[in-house]
């Protein structure tokens, strides 16, 4: 490699070589310059929570905090609107010099009495943090005032990167939400989707298959979430944690104080949807249920079969490179590619763990460069150097590709395209056909011609 | 609402700053602050321009916030000129930065001397945001570094052109093709390049395009300098003349017939020239839209607003030639000049939030919405067109491509209000 990197980042970046035992500098602070992909604490708690859909999203400090995360997500609802919604302090010179805990009083006040929602949530920002405004004094008071469910955020900013965003999020539906209302306890089979964010619709495509099962989901964390389902989520017999890097935390500690089981599970790509479908039913030891996940499984698979080998021979042996925020869907995406007849040549992201690297280095093929937290520099200097023949990344990452020359292909929180489940699979091989083999590449590659009228 | 802000019309300074450094050629950026406020305005920036856009951050942590954010801004100032080899480097603060009171400049300078950095030019500018919002930034950044930059010298025959608003790349480039014509000109900042980049062979870390710095040093010897924008850059006039003696101008965006005019006009006066024939035929091209229009836009009723007053009050303007009505004039960010201007509308907003200014759309009867995407909610709820302008456009291409400046832009906006109108209202009469 001719990369010049600069030397506090260099051994963020590996390449994959037979049975080796490093693995990339991970779990790190970003380094201050250094353009980091990442965002805050408080993004990471929005991630989390803001696709409950009937809450109130309160940002508690400067309007552009609140302004920057005012729906630029992809999370649908079936119903309540209510999360499409910024709300925020907007916090001014006076508040910042006097403290905002008054204006947050009043503020929640003010949107109890005109929306009366079921909960509001209220995010710390890295300014609150610094002026050390009480925020869990002010949401008990209201709460204890008005009646209504108000739940402190602990996310200012700057406590970490988005992982702790993440932890603060989970935090807070675990000390305010869980276990705050009685469930059905009658019937056995219920499930909670947790780091499932129905992204573009992608929980109501896989929510058919449990029915089919006769599984019932009893809380989704969070896509098309209610406040009141999230609620009794401790009634559940098993919690199916998606993104793991979001959630694990919150299973972890459901696990902890209801014993209540979690799995791993993945609802993006064939192997992932299979995995998903037999360890609900296995975990239940119901004989009909696992026959029944079978079938769905066997009829699927016919179904889009067809479909999958047309665009495998329209893909294979084309290469990849992956650019994601967390590890579980970096890992479900190698899997995919391999089964369109593709190769991954490069694969990163913002903030796997070392478990998740180790994951990460087992599944790639031998040369796979793995990066953690990536600039754009060096993502641009990889993306060129391994000849990559399409990024799978977010927004950020776009038009970095696109000014590449290389076929981009958008697998975040933002994007519109639904991934998840058995047709979600063959909508992505879509997708990746689309960029890779429309003709704008060939036009960008070919020279001027003088002739062409002639 | 009192006390909450539901759905802001506004984002932050340092977001403007970002932009006015753009447009210095070979500049760089840090947001010095925790890492999320930078990769949020990337973002926002991205989305918009349809750009990559790298924006470096000091990625400020908790322990710093206590100890003060010196030494990490340092590494990031190092980090950033071995990477990106810049020219120059823009250093904009942050609500939290502020509010610990970090002192930049001295930070900036302890940097320089630690590290003997001589050829490279460092300048800080404070952008909290519990104040102002994205266009005070810009202007805040342009004024700080002309502050650094610009040198009062022999007055020559020149003209420095500095926008003051929410103006787009191909706008840049259609103000500098018009100067051109007239006089000797130096425009600053020259973001058209920058934020609206080719497709290159090879992709250089820092785009091509830009002020050179050595022109912006010039300003302080043209004779003449004109604002772009009345309701913001009133610190930029100020400077020019007092601190430069450059007989500086504030004129309205030049969009519609009659603020056009003011621009040419305002050439030719201090030119001495006439206005060449090829903008006199432009001008009738004009009014020759203008007149096939005016069945379908009179008295049509259109809602305009956005985070920046100059644009929407330069959007009322042609909105009223094409004899529309305009019913709401709604500017995000408070602003005195902006109310003090009086827009041509039956109701002015200011300041507001997209949920005072769809209280105030239910209320009233519209044919059409003008604003930036965030619009996009309103003109679902009332079923009528958006048209997007200003910032941000997030889900439309081309917002950096959009030129509705001088009489060539008008001629284009004219047929898109009409056309949008037509297509709205399903009631076109075929004229052949
Ligand atoms: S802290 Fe201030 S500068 Fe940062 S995003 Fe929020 S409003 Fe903008
Ligand atoms: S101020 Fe803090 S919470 Fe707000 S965007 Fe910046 S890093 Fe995130």
């Amino acid at each position: 490699m001719t990369l010049e990197v600069l030397k506090d980042r260099r051994n963020h970046i590996i390449k994959k070589r037979g049975e080796m035992e490093d693995l990339p500098a991970c779990e790190k602070e970003s380094l201050a310059g250094a353009v980091s992909q990442r965002a805050c604490v408080y993004s990471g708690a929005r991630v989390v929570l803001n696709p409950i859909t009937d809450a109130i999203h309160l940002v508690h400090g400067p309007v552009g905090c609140a302004s920057y995360t005012w729906d630029i997500r992809g999370s649908k609802s079936g119903e309540a609107q209510t999360y499409r919604h910024s709300f925020s302090t907007d916090l001014q010179e006076e508040d910042i010099i006097f403290g905002g805990t008054e204006k947050l009083y009043r503020a929640l006040n003010e949107l109890v009495a005109r929306y009366r929602p079921p909960a509001v949530f209220v995010y710390a920002t890295c300014i609150v943090g610094l002026i050390g405004d009480d925020l869990k004094a002010v949401c008990g008071r209201v709460t204890e005032e008005t009646g209504c469910t108000i739940i402190p955020v602990q996310s200012e900013g700057f406590k970490g990167n988005k992982t702790e965003g993440y932890k603060a999020a989970c935090d807070a539906l675990f000390d305010y939400l869980i276990g705050t209302a009685t469930g059905d306890n009658n019937y056995p089979y219920v499930v909670n989707l947790m780091g499932e964010y129905n992204v573009a619709g992608d929980f109501w495509a896989i929510e058919p298959y449990f029915k089919e099962m006769g599984v019932r989901i009893g809380a989704t964390f969070t896509g098309n979430a209610k406040v009141n389902d999230l609620r009794s989520a401790h009634y559940a017999k098993l919690n199916l944690v998606q993104c793991t890097g979001t959630v694990t935390y919150l299973a972890q500690k459901m696990e902890q104080k209801y014993s209540l089981p979690w799995r791993k599970v993945n609802f993006f790509g064939l192997e992932g949807m299979e995995e998903a479908l037999l360890t609900t039913a296995t975990f239940f030891g119901n004989r009909l249920m696992l026959d029944r996940a079978k079938e769905i499984i066997r009829q699927e698979k016919k179904r889009i079969f067809g479909p999958l080998i047309f665009y495998k021979k329209r893909l294979q042996g084309k290469t990849a490179a992956i650019y994601m925020g967390g590890a579980a869907k970096a890992l479900a995406l190698i899997k995919a590619f391999k089964l369109l007849g593709m190769e991954t040549v490069l694969v990163g992201t913002q903030s796997g763990k070392r478990d998740d690297y180790a994951q990460l280095m087992a599944e790639a093929d031998d040369g796979t460069v793995i990066i953690d937290d990536a600039n754009p520099a060096e993502l641009a200097e990889m993306l060129t150097t391994l000849k990559a023949g399409v990024l799978v990344g977010g927004v950020k990452e776009r038009y970095l590709s696109y000014k590449l020359a290389i076929p981009f292909v958008d697998f975040n929180h933002d994007r519109t395209s639904l991934f998840a489940g058995f047709d979600g699979l063959v909508n992505f091989a879509r997708l990746v056909d689309t960029t890779i083999n429309s003709p704008v590449w060939a036009l960008v590659r070919g020279k001027f011609e003088r002739n062409a009228f002639i | 609402m009192n006390y909450v802000t539901v759905n802001p019309c506004k984002t932050c300074q340092p977001l403007g700053a970002i932009i006015a450094f753009r447009g210095i050629e070979g500049a760089t950026t840090i947001v010095h602050g925790s890492q999320g406020c930078s990769t949020y305005m990337r973002l926002h920036l991205t989305h918009h321009f349809a750009e990559p856009i790298d924006v470096a951050s000091s990625a400020l942590n908790e322990k710093d916030t206590v100890y003060g954010g010196a030494a990490n801004l340092k590494l990031a100032l190092k980090n950033v000129l071995a990477r990106y080899k810049p020219a120059l480097v823009g250093v904009t603060t942050t609500c939290l930065t502020e509010t610990m009171g970090d002192d930049v400049n001295r930070i900036v300078n302890e940097f320089k001397a630690e590290e003997q950095v001589n050829d490279v030019i460092i300048i800080p500018v404070s952008t909290p945001s519990y104040t102002g919002a994205m266009v005070d930034g810009f202007n805040l950044a342009v004024e700080a570094a002309l502050n650094v930059l610009a040198e009062e010298g022999e007055k020559k025959n020149c003209l420095a052109v500095i926008p003051a608003a929410n103006i787009t790349p191909a706008e840049i480039r259609e103000i500098k093709r018009i100067i051109e014509d007239f006089i000797p000109f130096i425009f600053f900042p020259d973001y058209a390049d920058t934020l609206d980049a080719p497709f290159f062979e090879e992709l250089p870390l820092i785009f091509p395009g830009g002020t050179k710095i050595e022109a912006i040093k010039r300003v302080g010897s043209c004779r003449n300098g004109i604002i772009l924008g009345v309701c913001g850059g009133k610190n930029l006039a100020q400077l020019l003349t007092e601190k430069f003696g450059v007989a500086a101008c504030r004129l309205p965006l030049p969009v519609g017939l009659k603020a056009t005019d003011i621009f040419f006009q305002t050439l030719a006066e201090i030119t001495g020239k006439t206005i060449p024939a090829h903008y006199q035929w432009e001008r009738r091209l004009l009014l020759d839209a203008l007149i096939d229009a005016h069945v379908i836009t009179y008295g049509k009723r259109v809602a305009i607003f956005g985070d920046d007053a100059d644009l929407v009050l330069a959007l009322a303007g042609l909105a009223v030639e094409l004899g529309m009505v305009v019913a709401i004039c709604a500017v995000g960010p408070s602003n005195e000049q902006f109310v003090r201007q009086g827009a041509p509308a039956e109701s002015i907003l200011n300041p507001v939030d997209f949920d005072e200014l769809a209280q105030a759309v239910r209320k009233t009867r519209l044919d059409l919405l003008m604003g930036n995407s965030k619009g996009k909610f309103m003109a679902k709820e009332k079923n009528i067109p958006l048209l997007r302008f200003g910032f941000p456009i997030h889900d439309r291409l081309g917002a950096g491509r959009q030129q509705i400046f001088s009489y060539r832009g008008a001629i284009q906006m004219v047929d898109l209000i009409a056309n949008t109108i037509l297509e709205n209202e399903d009631l076109f009469v075929s004229f052949s």
